[in-house]
């Protein structure tokens, strides 16, 4: 019943959107600007940089809404934007990656490790310090759940490049985290 | 604290489900957001649904016929004419009037003789018996007029020679003028207009007698407005009015600029019944590395007018035809998203998938430009404008469940075009031609707010001249 509620709530805000109301886009800002801004985090590398992602995103979500079409939620159409508008944002970066030999990146297995807690924000610095190619590869990959066959189509390269890319990301994560375990073992 | 055994995905992901930070530029994000959506531009209304175009439809065929015309009287073999004729008119509402005009000298009473006047004479049934006896009456009563002595003008060949005078009688009244010598050349020129645009009425309806009062006949008034601007000449008859049939190949580029993010593609739209599909096929994308374009050609119907010696004007009528296809394939959604992680997608497939684009318009150009003046071989260089009317614009797909946006093509469009070539003269009246153009639309073609395409063209052609 709360479920069905809040559908038509949804619904009701995006008709008022489509018409352009100035209140119903507002609260739609106020219901993911805080949770889109860590997402804008993650593809970039500075806040003004993710804040013009986020700004930028917004408005393509207000002038786009009337194609909303209820198949999947709002709030992966919304992501889904924001993500888009950072990817774009990268664009001139990730067409590099196209000249990159897939045969001279080969994947390197990688283990499961025993960590420990970590706040996103602990997270969100480790993925910033990473290449722009490797830090959109593995945003795709690993939180946002994209297969690399996917990911190939996304970007413009070959699933191979997108699984070698992740591979070397995910090592260099792991060895930020080891990192970070050794400093806690330390002070502990 | 016992570390805990993770994977870095499940790590990274529960870390993020639900993350959330308050960005410094909150508000000022806000105000510039709304800035750019509450400034979008005003719905577009198809073009050709406004009055201005009804108008300008109307107004630009108007225009071209009066060209025609124009061009067509001031190049049609003339005689020197001097007529002296003058009418005044010094109420509105007179019942009749008769005007009668006398030559006082005249030279060459050989020449006394007016072509088009006697053609209309002879196409009205007006009596043709007194050329000799040149005076004119006219009647407010126009059948009236048809059957009594009809208006006559005086000829001299000689203008400087011509003495006028004009006798108006009008009722009780009597109005007399005396044409000054240096304006006879004018009224020449004016009459010869005036009896052209009557023997074209009395051939189409010899029914139709026209009186010579020039105050009651609106397109007279602007006739004579206008005609004294205007430098006819009398004394020597050229080529100067072409007619042109001509072919083009064209190197087609619809120029395609975009707004928005690739995905989710704002050119995918509406909701399909019964296949859920994922728009990350990226049609942007697409377009920009997977469009075909296919051959464009163009026939053209041109006339044109030299100005002078070297310059012309140059209009006329062109059908273009262009097509082009993007490669795009769609992904089918097998199975809904993740409910509790929406972002990840659940099987898929990948469907092949053409989208096909054709569009057929007319282009009615205006052009400016210059010419060499020799006997054989000649080049010209020109440049112009032209509406680009929409006939036809279709866009398919041959994974039919998919439906795209592009936007409506717009009906008129404007576009800036230059040309250059060559023209060899085979005769003094046959012309075959060979020529280079460029076309570019000034604005974008489609009313979509997520792109914008200018097309250009350029085009090698040939073709065959005709002239009068």
């Amino acid at each position: 019943m709360q479920s069905t509620n809040n559908d038509n709530e949804e619904k009701l805000l995006i008709a008022d959107c489509i018409r352009n109301n100035a209140k119903a886009q507002r609260a739609l800002y106020e219901r993911y600007y805080r949770k889109m801004y860590v997402v804008a985090l993650r593809y970039a590398k500075t806040t003004f940089e993710a804040e013009d992602v986020l700004q930028e995103s917004f408005i393509k979500i207000f002038q786009n809404i009337k194609d909303f079409n209820f198949e999947s939620s709002l709030d992966y159409w919304v992501k889904r934007i924001v993500v888009n508008t950072a990817l774009k944002q990268n664009r001139k970066i990730l067409e590099k990656m196209h000249m990159e030999d897939i045969a001279e990146m080969r994947s390197e297995p990688v283990e499961d490790l025993a960590l420990g807690a970590y706040n996103f924000q602990e997270l969100l610095k480790m993925i910033q310090q990473l290449s722009t190619g490797y830090q959109m590869v593995f945003n795709l990959y690993a939180i946002e759940g994209y297969k690399h066959s996917e990911i190939a189509e996304m970007l413009g390269i070959s699933e191979g490049t997108s699984k070698s890319q992740y591979s070397r990301a995910k090592a260099l994560i792991q060895k930020m985290l080891e990192k970070e375990e050794t400093k806690v073992n330390v002070t502990v | 604290m016992k570390p805990e055994q993770y994977n870095v995905e499940d790590l990274f992901r529960s870390a993020f489900e639900n993350a959330s930070l308050e960005p410094p530029r909150k508000e000022d994000m806000w105000a510039a957001i709304q800035s750019a959506v509450q400034n979008k531009p005003a719905p577009v209304i198809p073009i050709f649904r406004t009055r201005w175009f009804k108008v300008s439809i109307a107004a630009s065929i108007v225009l071209l016929l009066g060209a025609f015309y124009y061009f067509s009287a001031s190049n049609s073999p003339q005689e020197s004419l001097n007529i002296t004729n003058k009418i005044a008119d010094t109420e509105q509402n007179v019942d009749t009037q008769k005007i009668e005009k006398q030559s006082v000298e005249n030279d060459n009473t050989s020449l006394h003789k007016d072509v088009t006047v006697s053609k209309y004479r002879q196409n009205n049934a007006i009596g043709s018996d007194n050329n000799t006896k040149p005076d004119v009456i006219l009647s407010e009563q126009p059948k009236k007029l048809a059957v009594r002595k009809e208006n006559v003008t005086t000829i001299a060949k000689n203008k400087d020679e011509a003495k006028t005078e004009l006798v108006e009688k009008q009722d009780s009244k009597s109005v007399v003028a005396a044409v000054i010598p240096n304006k006879i050349e004018g009224e020449q020129a004016f009459a010869g207009v005036q009896y052209e645009i009557m023997e074209i009425v009395a051939l189409a309806s010899p029914e139709i007698v026209i009186p010579f009062a020039t105050e009651k006949q609106p397109i007279l008034q602007l006739v004579a407005i206008i005609q004294p601007s205007i430098a006819i000449e009398k004394t020597k008859t050229t080529n100067t009015l072409w007619v042109g049939f001509s072919g083009f190949y064209n190197s087609y580029k619809p120029n395609f600029q975009f707004n928005t993010p690739d995905l989710p593609s704002p050119f995918i739209k509406g909701k399909l019944s019964s296949i859920n599909f994922s728009d990350s096929s990226n049609v942007a994308k697409d377009i920009r590395e997977n469009m075909a374009i296919n051959s464009s050609l163009s026939l053209n119907i041109d006339f044109g007018k030299v100005i002078g010696k070297y310059w012309f004007v140059r209009s006329g009528l062109s059908f273009s035809s262009t097509s082009y296809s993007v490669n795009s394939p769609v992904i089918e959604l097998l199975a809904e998203p993740n409910p509790t992680n929406p972002t990840v997608l659940g099987k898929t497939k990948v469907v092949a998938n053409t989208i096909n684009s054709a569009t057929t318009v007319i282009n009615i150009p205006i052009q400016f430009g210059y010419q060499s003046d020799k006997k054989g071989l000649n080049y010209f260089v020109g440049g112009g404008l032209s509406a680009d009317i929409l006939l036809n614009n279709s866009l398919t797909s041959t994974y039919s469940p998919a439906v795209y946006d592009f936007g409506n093509y717009k009906a008129l469009n404007m576009s800036i075009m230059g040309n250059a070539g060559l023209l060899y003269n085979i005769t003094s009246q046959f012309s075959t031609l060979v020529e280079f153009n460029y076309r570019r639309s000034l604005t974008s073609v489609s009313d979509a707010a997520h792109y914008s395409s200018n097309p250009q063209w350029i085009g090698v052609g040939v073709g065959i001249r005709k002239k009068f």
